[in-house]
């Protein structure tokens, strides 16, 4: 359904260099210097994935968003959304996708959120019947009866970006991009979010690419993760499976009917420990969170216990530190 | 097709009634877009009253001012400003994400708007000054055809001049030619306000290489009867051989622009 081949985005980036003759130098003369955002990016996703595209600030993620879009041109490579290459029929590749910029609205800023639906509707010809379903549907799903009828300047972070999700998703779009739909959201909003993106690829089987730097969403919402970093692919494949590859870690809180508990596995360090209560960090590639538990059940009368597993924030916090070396 | 139309006809109703929101605001911008005819009138009746001089009466004058202004509003548009801005905050990502052409969507949007101005302001006041003094009307139907043809395609170079300057904020950003001074560059050499017939020679012959006469000046100059049939068919020629050069151009700086395209912020 979407095919990223060998796709590479240069852009040129002038510099500006301090003091009054370099400002006077830079009237007539600037230098450049070429920054690649993205570079040899490959992937392809099918039809109904749910895939989470992630990586730090200046990634490359909204420049592939882009370019997935037609909105920029790839300096090399090819891309093909649907059998369409978007940048050569940008019109023809918009029908098929739905867009959501998490910092920008699609939606007329002083009139009723209905109106930029109605023109939406005549943008995309809309067959009727699907129009009204889809407002009636969206409007249901998201709570938006409150507002749909009020100018959107008018409107809280939150509603504006439930009208924005539903407006990209009214001509029932096979794919639809969200670049960072949670972005300043309260967590009431963000879970109303994720609960429609899920319910629309369950009922539509619609095929989701969001990007976002808040990790629930990708836990929540995603099978499948891609994280590049520099505009470099690091990572495609399993959400589950990047959890246990790259994370594993886990700690857990044990307490005990006895009044004295010694930790003796090898494999096992003890993070915190009191008379009948002890907290312990292991990692799955060496000793199992099931056999950790089964030691101490083992040995001793579990009364209480807590368990802790890495999280994808943790993990991509350590990769993008360095504290967890990548392959590209 | 049918849907195309309707959605022409939203976006210009949604234009319109964006316009309507701000009552006050459009009230006075439409009411202060007028004074320049009032002045314009005014001047013409200073200078002429009942007589005529440089060939050219008070009549005459008024026709050509209330022509030149109902041209000028119903595509006082504002793209290149438009353009300017969405390239700026980056929004143009949300225009190009879109099945529609930029450049359809800011004229219809435009054109709604505009509508406010035509309607409930210059219509009206035209009228009145009409009902004070008259209006030349020419004797010859095909005059009339003439001239509307040459309008609706003035309208048409207009709107496709003002928007290629407003793409070259794709590779300025800050676009230079949106300006007050540039504007009345145009201004000038279109023959806007002050008609080219009373231009000294040397001017009115450098107009003649130029596109801007060629937007109104030249079918509201046969209205009024400043021109002969026989000319104007030379002025049509020339103003179908700019529409195609600035169709072509349109298209080439679209092509290129969407190359050049850098989204700012994100």
């Amino acid at each position: 359904m979407i095919e990223v081949n060998n796709v590479s985005k240069e852009f040129k980036v002038y510099t500006r260099p301090s003091g009054f003759i370099n400002t006077v130098k830079s009237a007539f003369w600037r230098e450049h210097k070429i920054k690649r955002a993205v570079t040899n990016i490959c992937f392809n996703i099918e039809p109904g994935e749910l895939v989470g595209y992630v990586g730090p600030n200046g990634a490359g993620k909204s420049t592939t968003i882009k370019m997935l879009s037609g909105i920029l041109t790839p300096s090399a490579g090819d891309i093909r959304v649907l059998g369409i290459v978007p940048y050569k029929q940008r019109m023809k590749n918009a029908k098929n996708i739905g867009v959501v910029f998490g910092q920008r609205s699609q939606l007329y800023w002083d009139l009723p959120v209905r109106d930029s639906f109605v023109l939406h509707e005549k943008m995309y010809d809309i067959p009727k019947p699907i129009f009204k379903d889809n407002v009636k549907l969206f409007t249901e799903i998201l709570q938006m009866e409150e507002f749909i009828d009020q100018p959107v300047r008018q409107l809280s972070l939150g509603q504006k970006m439930r009208a924005n999700l539903a407006i990209a998703l009214l001509h029932n779009p096979p794919v639809i991009y969200l670049d960072e739909p949670t972005v300043g959201l309260d967590i009431v909003a963000k879970a109303a979010i994720r609960e429609f993106i899920k319910e629309i690829n369950k009922m539509q089987k619609t095929t989701v690419i969001i990007t976002t730097h808040d990790m629930t969403d990708i836990e929540e919402i995603c099978q499948r993760l891609i994280l590049i970093d520099k505009g470099q692919l690091y990572y495609d494949g399993d959400l589950h499976f990047f959890k246990q590859q790259y994370g594993g870690d886990y700690v857990i809180t044990i307490q005990v009917k006895s009044n004295s508990i010694n930790p003796q596995h090898p494999m096992l360090s003890v993070v915190e420990k009191e008379a009948n209560r002890i907290v312990i960090k292991g990692n799955s590639a060496e000793l199992s969170l099931v056999d950790a538990i089964d030691f101490y059940n083992r040995n001793y009368e579990i009364i209480d216990i807590g368990i802790k597993e890495s999280s994808i924030e943790s993990i991509l916090r350590d990769i993008y530190t360095g504290s967890i070396q990548m392959q590209q | 097709m049918k849907m195309k139309a309707q959605y022409y006809f939203t976006a210009i109703r949604l234009g319109l009634k964006s316009k309507t929101i701000y009552r006050a605001s459009a009230w006075i911008g439409s009411v202060t877009g007028i004074f320049g005819l009032l002045i314009q009138v005014a001047i013409w009746y200073a200078l002429l009253g009942a007589g005529a001089r440089f060939d050219t009466t008070f009549q005459t004058m008024l026709t050509f001012s209330i022509l030149m202004q109902l041209s000028n509003a119903f595509v006082a548009t504002f793209s290149g400003d438009a353009i300017s801005r969405l390239i700026r905050n980056g929004d143009i990502a949300i225009y190009m994400a879109r099945p529609i052409k930029l450049k359809q969507h800011l004229f219809l949007g435009d054109f709604g708007r505009n509508l406010f101005a035509v309607f409930l302001v210059n219509l009206p006041v035209c009228i009145i000054l009409i009902l004070f003094y008259g209006f030349t009307i020419p004797p010859d139907w095909r005059t009339i055809a003439i001239s509307i043809i040459m309008l609706i395609n003035g309208m048409i170079i207009l709107f496709h001049y003002r928007y290629i300057l407003g793409l070259v904020s794709f590779w300025l950003i800050q676009n230079p030619f949106t300006s007050w001074g540039f504007q009345n560059v145009e201004s000038i050499f279109s023959g806007r306000v002050l008609p080219i017939w009373l231009y000294p020679v040397w001017l009115a012959d450098l107009t003649q290489y130029l596109p801007f006469r060629y937007f109104f000046y030249e079918p509201i100059a046969l209205f009024v009867g400043k021109s002969t049939l026989g000319n104007s068919m030379n002025s049509l020629l020339i103003q179908c051989i700019w529409l195609v050069i600035f169709v072509a151009l349109e298209k080439i700086a679209s092509h290129f622009a969407l190359r050049k395209l850098i989204v700012q912020g994100g």
